[in-house]
């Protein structure tokens, strides 16, 4: 049926229990802490596979924490949640095939 | 937000209303679609007198187009790029999303307007500026874009100025689509009337709201690989050029190291789910249609839906099917040749249903319910005739062959527009408050549907005789001779469809200021649209909100009064 | 876009406005991604993709406006907290501090564009520089936007406009902003550190 008519409840309760600030604030802390670790371990010459990995890795988390917490994700209704995992599920499928056709010429394949 | 009533819609260019959007997307969609016809009549002169002067208008080119009347090769590819571009992206997409999304998706949704009027209005004049950022092209030195509607690369980029403007203008054209997506999706989540449950939405505002995501999530890739052609283009890049190119005799300057069939995968990626683009607001109307004729409901509504849903998803993973020749590795050719034949199902099972509801129906053959009709048989040839190019060792023989362009016009031209001409009688009444006449939409759809077929069959048998796509002079190999009399056929044949546009438009016009008056429920139909006035009421369209409380085609329901049962009556 | 409409109904309980920008935001997302998996494959398949020095590229200046960019983000969050507390001071303070953040990002970014043109990374040079100045150049012009967008909130602001109930257009903005703040999270190691 019709929806509840109640605009995003688990938003506006978790706003009246107590203030997002300290949230916020950790997670700054965790990004800049996050883009130090991934600066110093580019300057580790780690080898190729592992600094990507590393790399990818970070930037994902970093990406993680921003949309979860900043752009409130984590309390977003569903229909919103699955509109954004298409599009990254879109992407990942556009790069992963594209990858073995164009991608591998280093690799010899 | 202007409440003041103003009927001449004339005086009020820039509307805020949805309705008035609709409907300055279908004059300036048509009037395209009618441009894009009349360039493709220049190119059939070609194909069936090659060398010919052009009768008539062959002295009011000028010598870079066509010398003393007879087209030079050039011309011809700037015809052929121009034709497909406009007919897709400026006519049938404004015309079945643009047109019938905006008018009638609010309506059936019970909605008093679009989720966004402003962005509504300035999806449409972005359109209109792209839309003739397009034509001009053809002025620009050198002439239109004449590297095929798909623009491959390398010859894009190395092309004259047109494709440059070629760029800007989808781009604008990308643009407006994807601001229409976005307020058709939150129009359709957020402003159905009460009681208006997914499982009673018609199968139109299902298509229509499947074909917005599809255009949200598939648009933006072309958009990128736009700005990446246009870079190339003009800023020395080459993300799309090898190294070691040669154009005209003379090395490019450039430093290569591109990949054209990057290109090749970011249009597609776009191109296909726009082929569903195209056909999905089809078969939404035709669905409605066949409802209202055949009074009775569909047959299988969930499982119409449920293709539909399918449809969407399958089409982000068949691009590269288009690819086949490319030299692309043989793993994804099976993966792709395997997704395509599973894509087939649904619209198989959709046309199935529709076709399953005509069984027990006691139709009634209204000039809307014709061109619906028509549709089935012949969206059947055109999906039936995809399959051997889904496989690639036949598609290897036919993909640059003139069976390629039959079947995609199949679909396109005697799918998608056949439907597009259907939903335009289907809901006239509802517009203009007058009804078409009947026979001469009859003589109307008789003779389309006749020339139709006349050019597109024959494109087949060429097909397979091997009459390669994209030729000039399609004398100029021998063994196209063979096949060289059916192209003065199908010549013929334009001409004939052209002539028999001319009711259509008598029709549209005199209808629309002396046709039959109609009632605001002229077929009998059940659909929300139909509770409101005819036209329905500016910027508000509902006299009061509707509630719903039952399916969108409860026809001939037992011991009801009449054999419609509309939505919003208890 | 003032959809001052009148219609309240919300099929979803989510406003419109918010459904549209976060339809907009996944739009985006297919933007970048295409733009970012082009770098990805034409940097992994392409025989003549040279890769700068590292030294070349200036990653303490990128360090320096990624912590900039993470930091403005963080004042947005903070805008917007202000306002749910109705803290019109703390909103217009804050909703300042993100737009010149925003400046001062574009400007460490004209300087960086300066310097690497005049050290032969062009747009023409290679694929890297290509890579390199498209996809910053369009995330510089998505700052663009969104210090635009900030602006007219901030302007909106001063007058008065936002309340404790009244605020989503601030959280748009905000969503925008975020948006940009991520894609760059994304883009730099990608550029600078691989």
């Amino acid at each position: 049926m019709m929806a509840d008519g109640r605009l995003e409840p688990k938003m506006k309760d978790i706003k009246e229990s107590h203030s997002m600030v300290g949230i916020y604030l950790v997670v700054f802390g965790c990004l800049t802490l996050l883009t130090g670790l991934t600066v110093g371990i580019a300057y580790l010459h780690l080898e190729r596979t592992a600094a990507v990995m590393a790399a990818v890795f970070i930037a994902g988390l970093k990406a993680t924490l921003i949309t979860l917490f900043f752009m409130h994700f984590k309390f977003e209704k569903k229909i919103i949640q699955v509109t954004l995992y298409t599009a990254l599920l879109l992407i990942l499928v556009l790069l992963f095939i594209l990858l073995p056709d164009l991608g591998t010429h280093r690799l010899g394949l | 937000m202007d409440k003041h009533h103003d009927e001449s819609f004339i005086r009020k260019y820039f509307s805020l209303d949805h309705k008035i959007i609709g409907l300055q997307y279908m004059f300036t969609s048509l009037v395209f679609l009618m441009g894009g016809f009349l360039l493709v009549q220049l190119m059939r002169w070609q194909l069936a007198f090659p060398g010919r002067p052009m009768p008539f208008i062959g002295r009011f080119f000028p010598d870079t187009m066509a010398p003393g009347g007879i087209m030079l090769p050039e011309f011809y590819n700037q015809l052929g790029a121009m034709h497909g571009t406009i007919m897709v992206f400026l006519g049938i997409v404004p015309l079945g999303v643009g047109f019938f999304g905006n008018y009638f998706l609010p309506l059936q949704i019970g909605a008093r307007d679009m989720a966004f009027p402003r962005l509504n209005m300035m999806s449409y004049w972005i359109y209109l500026v792209g839309g003739l950022t397009m034509l001009s092209s053809f002025f620009m030195p050198g002439g239109a874009a004449q590297s095929g509607w798909t623009s491959y690369a390398p010859l894009s980029v190395t092309a004259p100025t047109g494709q440059t403007v070629w760029i800007i203008a989808m781009v604008l054209i990308i643009t407006s689509s994807l601001f229409g997506a976005i307020n058709f999706i939150v129009t359709t989540l957020n402003l159905r009337a009460p009681g208006l449950t997914w499982s009673r939405l018609p199968i139109f505002v299902w298509a229509q709201f499947i074909t917005a995501i599809l255009l949200l999530f598939s648009f933006p890739v072309l958009e990128a690989g736009a700005v990446l052609q246009l870079l190339d283009r003009v800023a020395g890049t080459s993300f799309f050029l090898p190294a070691g190119l040669v154009v005209d005799g003379t090395p490019l300057d450039r430093v290569g190291g591109g990949s054209p069939l990057l290109w090749q995968h970011l249009f597609w990626f776009l191109a296909h789910p726009e082929v569903y683009v195209l056909i999905l607001p089809a078969m939404g109307i035709v669905a409605e249609i066949i409802a209202n004729g055949t009074r009775k409901p569909l047959f299988g509504y969930k499982e119409i839906v449920g293709a539909l849903c399918f449809l969407g998803v399958m089409s982000f993973l068949v691009w590269a099917h288009h690819m086949f020749l490319s030299g692309m590795r043989t793993s994804l050719s099976y993966f792709f040749m395997t997704t395509t034949m599973i894509i087939s199902i649904p619209s198989v099972a959709i046309l199935t249903c529709l076709l399953l509801s005509l069984k027990g129906g006691s139709i009634r053959f209204t000039p809307p319910m014709h061109f619906a009709l028509a549709f089935l048989p012949l969206f059947g040839i055109g999906g039936l005739t995809g399959l051997p190019l889904g496989f690639t060792p036949t598609d290897i023989y036919l993909h640059d062959t003139y069976y390629v362009i039959g079947h995609f016009h199949y679909v396109v031209v005697t799918g998608s527009i056949i439907a597009l001409f259907g939903g335009i009688y289907y809901w006239f009444p509802k517009m203009f408050g007058r009804v078409m006449n009947p026979f001469w939409s009859k003589v109307h759809f008789w003779f389309t549907i006749l020339m139709m077929n006349g050019i597109f069959f024959p494109m087949f048998i060429q097909g397979m005789a091997g009459a390669q796509r994209r030729l000039y002079d399609p004398t100029a190999q021998l063994h196209n001779l063979v096949v060289q009399p059916s192209n003065v056929f199908m010549t013929y044949c334009a001409w004939g469809l052209f002539l028999a546009q001319i009711p259509f438009i008598i029709n549209f016009f005199y209808s629309m200021f002396k046709g039959k008056r109609a009632n605001e429920n002229h077929w009998e139909a059940t659909t929300l649209e139909w509770a409101c006035p005819s036209p329905p009421l500016p910027h508000k369209n509902f006299e009061k909100a509707p509630t719903v409380y039952r399916g969108p085609y409860e026809y001939s329901v037992p011991g009801h009064k009449t054999d419609f049962y509309p939505q919003n009556v208890i | 876009m003032n959809n001052a409409h009148a219609q309240e109904v919300s099929a979803t309980g989510i406003p419109s406005g918010k459904l549209g920008i976060w339809m907009f935001l996944a739009s985006e997302v297919m933007l970048f991604g295409a733009f970012i998996s082009s770098y990805v494959i034409l940097r992994t398949g392409s025989p003549l993709f040279e890769i700068p020095a590292r030294e070349m590229l200036g990653v303490p200046l990128a360090t320096l406006n990624t912590f900039v960019l993470i930091l403005s983000s963080v004042t947005m969050v903070l805008a917007l907290d202000s306002v749910q507390k109705n803290n019109q001071k703390g909103l217009s303070r804050y909703l300042l501090l993100t737009v010149l953040l925003g400046f001062v990002f574009l400007g460490v970014k004209a300087y960086e564009y300066h310097h690497k043109w005049a050290e032969g990374i062009t747009l023409s040079s290679g694929l890297f520089g290509s890579f390199y100045y498209t996809l910053t150049g369009l995330h510089a012009l998505h700052v663009v936007g969104g210090i635009v967008f900030n602006l007219y909130i901030l302007v909106n602001a001063l007058r008065g406009k936002y309340s404790s109930n009244h605020h989503e257009r601030v959280e748009y903005a905000g969503l925008y902003w975020h948006f940009v703040d991520l894609v760059w999270v994304i883009l730099f190691p990608s550029l600078y550190l691989l």
